[in-house]
C-alpha cells in the first residue's frame, strides 16, 4: 500500500480509537495491528506529530506495578479534525466501492 | 534485542535535540515493556515495531514538518506590519466609498419601501374627501399597489441587506487572513 496513503489512515484510526476514551500508545499500536499490517514502530512518531499540532494531549499515569504510561487525550482540536478527516474517509470510500463494483459487477449491458 | 534495537534507534537519533531524543526512546521503551508484560518476547516486539532505521526517518520527516511551520521571526512580523498598513490604505481609498455608497443604497430603499408601505394609510385618513369623488376605485387600486410594491421592496432589500452583510465578512476575514500571512 502506498506510504502516504497508509500514513493518512493510520492517523484517522488513532484519532477515531481515542474519541471514547484516552488510550496509551501500545494500546492504540495492539487495536490497529489487530485489524491490518502495520510497521508498529511507526505510530509513535505519528502519536508525536498530532500532539505537536494540538490535536493530542498527553499525560502520564502509573500503570499496575510499572512505571507510568504516557496516555493520549484527544483535544477539541483533535475531535474537530477527526470528524474532518471521518467525514472525508466516508466520501472516499463510497466512492471507491461503487467503482469496484461498477467495475467487476456482472449486470447485464 | 531490546537493547540492540534501542541502541540502533538512539543512534540513528543522534541529531535531533537531546530532549526530543529522549522522549522518543522513552515511547519505545514503554512499548517494549507493555509486550513484555503481554508475555511476548523481546524479539517478537522488536520485529512487529520494524526497523529503527525507518522509524528514525519518520521521526525525522516529522521533526522537519514541525519545524518548518511558520514560527513569527522578525521578519514575518514585518511583513504583517506592512501587509496591514497596505491594506488600511487600499481600504481607505478603494473599499470606504463604495462600502457607504452601497450602505447608503440599501437604507434609501428601506426608506422608501416604509415610504410606499406608509402611503395607503395617508390615503387612508384622507378618505373622506376621496370618497366623494368619480374615481374613488382608482384611490383603492392605488393604495393596494403601493402596499404590495412596498412589501416586494422590504422583502427585496432584506434579501440585498443579507447579501451584502455576507460579502463584508467575507471581505473582513479575508483581510485578516492577509495579516495573519497563511
Amino acid at each position: 500500500m502506498n506510504a502516504q496513503f497508509k500514513k493518512g489512515i493510520l492517523e484517522l484510526c488513532v484519532l477515531v480509537l481515542t474519541a471514547k476514551g484516552d488510550k496509551y500508545g501500545y494500546e492504540l499500536v495492539q487495536m490497529i495491528s489487530e485489524k491490518f499490517f502495520i510497521a508498529e514502530g511507526t505510530v509513535y512518531p505519528l502519536l508525536r506529530r498530532l500532539t505537536k499540532e494540538g490535536y493530542f494531549s498527553t499525560y502520564l499515569k502509573e500503570s499496575t506495578g510499572g512505571p507510568p504510561r504516557k496516555y493520549y487525550t484527544l483535544t477539541e482540536e483533535g475531535r474537530a479534525y477527526m470528524e474532518s478527516l471521518v467525514c472525508e474517509w466516508n466520501t472516499f470510500y463510497e466512492g471507491v466501492n461503487l467503482i469496484v463494483k461498477e467495475g467487476l459487477g456482472d449486470h447485464a449491458e | 534485542m531490546q537493547n540492540k534495537f534501542m541502541s540502533e534507534l538512539k543512534e540513528q537519533l543522534q541529531d535531533l535535540p537531546k530532549a526530543e531524543q529522549q522522549d522518543i526512546l522513552y515511547d519505545y521503551e514503554e512499548h517494549f515493556r507493555s509486550g513484555l508484560e503481554e508475555g511476548k518476547t523481546e524479539e517478537e516486539i522488536a520485529v512487529s515495531l520494524g526497523q529503527p532505521q525507518a522509524i528514525a526517518r519518520e521521526v525525522k520527516s516529522e521533526f522537519r514538518v514541525k519545524e518548518a511551520k511558520p514560527v513569527p521571526s522578525a521578519d514575518s512580523v514585518g511583513k504583517a506590519i506592512l501587509v496591514t498598513v497596505a491594506l488600511v490604505f487600499f481600504n481607505l481609498i478603494f473599499i470606504i466609498g463604495p462600502f457607504f455608497a452601497i450602505a447608503g443604497t440599501l437604507l434609501g430603499l428601506f426608506a422608501s419601501s416604509l415610504a410606499l408601505l406608509l402611503f395607503p394609510f395617508g390615503l387612508l385618513f384622507s378618505w373622506h374627501q376621496l370618497s366623494g369623488a368619480p374615481d374613488w376605485l382608482m384611490g383603492v387600486f392605488a393604495m393596494l399597489t403601493s402596499l404590495g410594491a412596498g412589501v416586494l421592496m422590504v422583502v427585496g432589500s432584506i434579501v440585498l441587506t443579507r447579501w451584502f452583510y455576507r460579502l463584508t465578512i467575507k471581505y473582513l476575514q479575508f483581510n485578516v487572513m492577509m495579516i495573519k500571512g497563511s
